[in-house]
């Protein structure tokens, strides 16, 4: 059973990764700011250009 | 005691893996069970990984957990970010894993089953794993630099230049191959094409959800997403059979690729947050999803392969592409074996989470062993098709015959019986109008998954319902692939067209992201609509064109690794990558060199248009088709132009490379490593 609630934790882990939410949590962290609508604005503004910059994959 | 049964459990891997092999090889007479092949490569990548990975991390990289990684060293809580090992892989693996391993053997299953397979296991054991984790080490010890800085940094100028000129060459033809996958996929299927275009408003709702609604909640939003999704797939069914809007959405090629083209250039030049951030969430998701579905279908069906072994087509006159075994079995598949797309990827964002250096044999070698075994598994969904069906759906008209009669005793002939009713039948029960020359290999392995998934539970009446899933998966990730693509090509071009004219560079001005994203949309469009027009379907054209380039690149990453082992080694280990090196070169020349210049015309594009060229000469071509001609004569040109270029491009990096080794190796060169300097890790396992 501890098995099993630790694969789930990781597993979500996982996807907060892959939607960041992780990279966005640990924004709010290194800023020390709360979330927000704006903030999240913020996040995505430079966030998600950074990451549309790189190549994808075939 | 521990040490003998380790021994002995490896002993017996090492037995069980040569003994499905063998028994795959020799089977000749009846259909072998799939499952012998997940057995036997499963085999090979648990001895790869156990040792041959250990191997290269131990003695070639001396992988130091001592060491601070640029994860540890720049941490900036943005792209530096130490990040529990797993996680990187799952992130590493969703990175790497496009429709390439998907498609590519679906097509090289028209050799058979065996060949694919031990290039894909054999390759991926031994050339794709080790470029990924020599890269991914590399890049680790360079503060995460890319691959085009290693280069011009470890090689020279010329590396640098022609490192970043062929990414951007390749991205317009892998760009173009992959919409020509989607276009052939959904040419007159209004449920496939209401379906795909269902997950445009989607996204964007999900844009707008995240952004004014519910900002942050990604997970939530990608849930509601997916439920649209589904909720589209169904709808499309109803689509179809509506007498008003199935006409609108039954939309021939051309009109297909000018819809791919106008979401192409929105996608690049709409706000990220919009259009593109959301489908790549959906996608991501919707993919690992489904790969971890069909290997659990695969596991729980253990389907036979109808196809067999070997088929007659090795001798270079496949209906699905021209060209003999070799090399083409091996251009044909790269992503799977080996890519050079995933050097990129190991040197962008992965070797800047790696916590400690030991991870990056997991995330690097073991993440394209997975990808390897995905590949895998679409070999065995393309094998589960009748064979008259598979080169029933996979041949183009132009080689088959014009009508579903013709082409049906074309493929009997060729000893794969299959009927017009068969096929009609399949047909009506997937929902489709027809499944004859469906070329791209997207609904045959579509169908080969609807197969698996049926038996899996469900019967026979869902059999539509999961071909259009199978269809709008590879359509939601090949349409993301296309967009994120079309941004990075026209970043690419700003940042070069910036020198020239300073405005342009500027990505908020609005004038030129709009010029720069039509340049990048059209270069890569204009290869599309001449696949669409091809009577050869145009895969036989593209796909080996974009194989040769992605192998290429490979050829360029493992020419900066082998550059690197020089330096930390000298001669000692530079066969680890100079052996696949060596093998990539020889197919990849011989690939090109048939291409532009094979006297066979569906092999060799110079011939192809000489022929064309004598037709119109002799006055064989009536008038209305004259221009038609000339524009396939003009795109054959251009693709031998373009395959040339490839070549050149890495002839002029394969000969700094080698000047750079044969210096270095003499002495006459300084052995100069640009690593980052040695600094004690302070991260706790706990802390990752």
């Amino acid at each position: 059973m501890k098995r099993l609630r630790q694969l789930g934790r990781f597993f979500m882990r996982l996807l907060r990764e892959l939607s960041d939410e992780g990279a966005y949590r640990r924004h709010l962290l290194r800023h020390g700011r709360n979330h927000s609508k704006r903030e999240w604005q913020h996040f995505c503004e430079h966030h998600l250009t950074a990451k549309y910059r790189r190549t994808k994959c075939c | 005691m521990k040490k003998i049964l380790g021994r002995l459990l490896w002993a017996a891997i090492a037995a069980a893996g040569a003994f499905c092999l063998a028994g795959l090889a020799v089977d000749r007479d009846e259909p072998v069970n799939s499952i012998w092949l997940v057995i036997a490569a499963v085999c090979i990548y648990l001895i790869g990984f156990r040792f041959y990975s250990a191997f290269i991390a131990a003695k070639v990289m001396a992988l130091n957990d001592q060491r601070a990684t640029p994860a540890e060293r720049l941490r900036n809580g943005h792209d530096f970010e130490p990040t529990n090992k797993w996680i990187v892989f799952g992130h590493h693996f969703a990175s790497i894993a496009g429709p390439g391993p998907l498609v590519g053997p679906t097509l090289a299953a028209q050799f058979g089953y065996l060949p694919g397979t031990l290039w894909i296991v054999i390759g991926a054991v031994l050339g794709g794993a080790v470029q990924d984790f020599i890269i991914l080490f590399c890049s680790m010890r360079r503060d995460g630099k890319s691959l085009g800085q290693m280069a011009r940094e470890e090689i020279g100028k010329v590396g640098g230049i022609t490192a970043l000129l062929t990414v951007l060459l390749i991205m317009t033809i892998l760009l173009a191959v992959v919409a020509l996958v989607v276009v052939n996929a959904l040419k007159g299927s209004p449920w496939g094409t209401f379906t795909t275009a269902a997950t445009m408003p989607i996204a964007v709702f999900m844009g707008l959800y995240l952004r004014y609604w519910r900002p942050g909640k990604v997970l939530e939003c990608s849930v509601l997403g997916f439920l649209l999704l589904m909720a589209s797939i169904f709808g499309g069914e109803w689509v179809a059979n509506s007498p008003v809007l199935g006409p609108v959405f039954t939309l021939s090629g051309i009109a297909l690729a000018a819809c791919v083209i106008i979401y192409g250039f929105m996608a690049s030049a709409l706000p990220v947050w919009l259009l593109l951030a959301p489908r790549d969430y959906l996608s991501t998701f919707v993919k690992l999803g489904v790969v971890l579905m069909l290997g659990v279908g695969i596991l729980f069906v253990r389907p036979d392969l109808e196809l067999p072994a070997l088929t007659r087509f090795t001798d270079g006159n496949g209906p699905i592409f021209a060209g003999k075994i070799f090399p083409f079995c091996f251009i044909t598949i790269a992503c799977g074996a080996i890519s050079g797309f995933h050097s990129l990827i190991s040197s962008g964002t992965t070797p800047k989470m790696i916590a400690k250096e030991s991870h990056a044999r997991p995330v690097g070698y073991g993440s394209m062993l997975i990808e390897s075994f995905v590949a895998i598994m679409a070999m065995i969904a393309a094998c589960v098709l009748q064979p008259g069906v598979f080169f029933a759906v996979n041949s183009p008209a132009g080689v088959v015959g014009a009508t579903p009669e013709a082409a049906v005793a074309t493929i009997t002939s060729w000893g794969f019986p299959v009927t017009a009713v068969e096929m009609e039948t399949l047909a009506r029960d997937v929902g489709e109008q027809t499944l004859f020359y469906r070329t791209g290999g997207a609904p045959s392995l579509a169908l080969g998954m609807a197969h698996i998934f049926v038996k899996s539970g469900g019967g026979q009446a869902l059999l539509g319902f999961w071909y259009h899933f199978a269809i709008m998966f590879e359509a939601l990730f090949i349409l993301t692939i296309i967009d994120a693509g079309t941004r990075v090509g026209r970043f690419m071009l700003q940042d070069l067209l910036g020198h020239v004219y300073k405005p342009l560079g500027r990505t908020s001005w609005m004038p030129g992201v709009i010029l720069t994203s039509a340049a990048v949309v059209l270069a890569w469009g204009y290869f599309l609509i001449q696949g669409v027009r091809d009577p050869l379907g145009g895969i036989n054209s593209l796909w080996p064109l974009f194989g040769i380039a992605n192998q290429l690149l490979a050829a360029i990453a493992l020419c900066v690794a082998t550059t690197i082992l020089i330096k930390m080694h000298g001669a000692r280990y530079m066969w680890i990558t100079c052996a696949p090196l060596a093998w990539l070169l020889v197919i990849c020349f011989t690939a090109g060199w048939q291409k532009i210049f094979s006297p066979h015309p569906r092999v060799g594009f110079l011939a192809q248009a000489s022929e064309l060229s004598a037709s119109l000469a002799a006055g064989a071509i009536p008038a209305a088709k004259v221009s038609e001609v000339n524009a396939l004569i003009f795109n054959n040109r251009l693709d031998a132009v373009v395959c040339g270029i490839f070549l050149v491009l890495v002839t002029t990096i394969l000969i700094d490379s080698i000047k750079l080794w044969a210096g270095l190796l003499r002495g006459r060169r300084e052995s100069k490593l640009v690593e980052a300097p040695f600094i004690v890790s302070t991260l706790r396992a706990e802390d990752i």
